[in-house]
């Protein structure tokens, strides 16, 4: 008999879920649908605001691609802890936490999981953007900062959903995983940029993280990039919270002798 | 919870719209208290569909067909629950639409226009949702059906003025999408005073769609009593 090792059960968690997606591509689809409407209907609907003074000069397209690029990533992640409670309700969670030594490889593999299903989700993303006429100012390297962006947001939501999960493990902890990111996702300047808020939703997109990191992949997007280093601190840092809340659920977990 | 959340955001958010030039009003608050009011009729589909599909699946339907009671009551019923429902959501987003700066153009006696239109289209959701639920006697149809509504909400005039959007393909999915004219009929009281346009296209595509659903759902109730 071998012994599990981290790398091992990282990887057998990581293709046990992607086989689930291979067999279901429908999986992808609650993660896509939701990010999909919001490009579709406010890239068609709003576009005039762009004419708005003070309003950057940035495609709508773009402006609204990058918000649903925030969406994917971060819903794309949150079903991640949902997946976990399924596990747990089924019992394979129990034996694979029996199986497995180092157990914080469990949430690893979800975090390989759900973000190789993201990237899916992104593609398909990508390529409506492109139908509906997106246009992008930035360079590659402007890109690669937007896509790296939105992976740590990805990573962080999966770490977050997955916490709440090893903390909860019943059918109870699916809000808590997923509202709190569609919440933060809501309260950020979705339609026009945060310059142009005003009132308590300016106060509030004010202190919430990820108005910043969408201001800064906006201007990624754009060829305009700002703020940066602040974008890629506080992503950072949500994902290191979120990484130390996933590995204290695991403690909880085997606590509870699960 | 989820229209004035939707509301919150929109209004909260898209604020400096009113600066575009021909934008119809001043409030962008109340220009998005339609939305609440929508989305609010559009959720009758899952609420009123859900509680007949569980009547079906637990047998309560088969049992009645047993009584001398007509299919018809039942009906009525149900939707009688979905339009007192209704009425409590009118006066809620009315008061959070107020307090978030919100005014009513055509005045107090557009608000009742307001509202009767709101309920009319209350009646046609929830006649849709019951129609679902004979159809597939399953809640899990119905609540799977109903979200996807949303689409033809975010793809109308729900967010701005349909003369002023720019897109060319929008304008077009706008103007042939039916939830446009019950959102502008929504809105008109609120915007522009009494637009006898306006609300004549609202009344007719809530009141055609509740014709068409009912119709549906009565032969269907009709047939699934006689069947069982």
């Amino acid at each position: 008999m071998t012994r599990s090792t981290f790398a091992s059960v990282t990887r057998y968690v990581a293709w046990r879920n992607l086989r689930d997606v291979r067999h279901a591509p429908t999986l992808i689809l609650p993660t896509l649908l939701l990010p999909l409407l919001f490009l579709v209907a406010f890239s068609g609907a709003l576009s005039r605001v762009t004419s708005l003074p003070k309003f950057p000069p940035v495609n709508y397209t773009a402006f609204q691609y990058v918000y649903a690029l925030l969406q994917v990533a971060a819903f794309g992640g949150a079903v991640g802890g949902t997946a976990i409670i399924d596990d747990f309700d089924s019992g394979f969670m129990d034996r694979l936490m029996v199986a497995a030594r180092l157990r914080s490889a469990i949430v690893a593999g979800f975090v390989i999981a759900m973000f190789v299903r993201s990237v899916i989700a992104v593609l398909v993303l990508t390529a409506v953007a492109f139908a509906l006429g997106i246009k992008i100012g930035g360079s590659a390297v402007d890109l690669v900062g937007l896509f790296a962006l939105a992976a740590l947001l990805n990573v962080t939501a999966t770490l977050w959903s997955s916490g709440v999960a090893m903390h909860v493990h019943t059918v109870n902890a699916a809000p808590g995983a997923i509202l709190p990111i569609f919440l933060l996702l809501f309260l950020t300047p979705v339609f026009l940029p945060l310059d142009l808020l005003s009132g308590w939703l300016h106060t509030v997109a004010n202190l919430n993280p990820l108005s910043h990191v969408l201001e800064t992949g906006r201007g990624l997007i754009a060829g305009n990039p700002t703020k940066v280093a602040r974008a890629f601190a506080l992503a950072g840092g949500m994902a290191l919270l979120a990484a130390l809340w996933a590995v204290w659920g695991v403690r909880r977990a085997e606590a509870a002798g699960t | 919870v989820i229209p004035l959340l939707l509301f919150a955001i929109v209004s909260g958010g898209l604020g400096d719209v009113t600066n575009i030039k021909g934008f119809p009003t001043k409030s962008f608050a109340t220009f998005a208290l339609a939305v609440p009011f929508v989305q609010g009729c559009l959720m009758a589909i899952a609420t009123t569909g859900q509680t007949i599909a569980t009547d079906i699946e637990h047998g309560f339907i088969n049992r009645l067909a047993l009584t001398p009671m007509r299919g018809v009551a039942l009906l009525i019923a149900q939707l009688a629950g979905a339009v007192v429902i209704g009425s409590l959501q009118a006066a809620i987003f009315f008061g959070v639409g107020f307090a978030a700066g919100a005014r009513i153009a055509a005045g107090f006696l557009g608000a009742l226009v307001l509202v009767a239109l709101f309920l009319l289209a209350v009646l046609a959701s929830g006649a849709f949702g019951i129609l679902l639920a004979l159809r597939s006697g399953s809640g899990q149809t119905v609540q799977a059906v109903a979200p996807l509504t949303a689409v033809f909400l975010f793809m109308s005039s729900m967010v701005f003025p349909r003369n002023l959007i720019e897109i060319h393909w929008f304008r077009t999915v706008a103007t042939i999408n039916p939830m446009s004219y019950l959102v502008e009929g929504i809105r008109s009281p609120l915007v522009s005073g009494w637009d006898a346009q306006a609300l004549a296209l609202g009344f007719a595509v809530a009141g055609g769609l509740f014709a068409l659903a009912l119709g549906g759902a009565v032969v269907s109730l009709r047939r699934g009593l006689v069947s069982r």
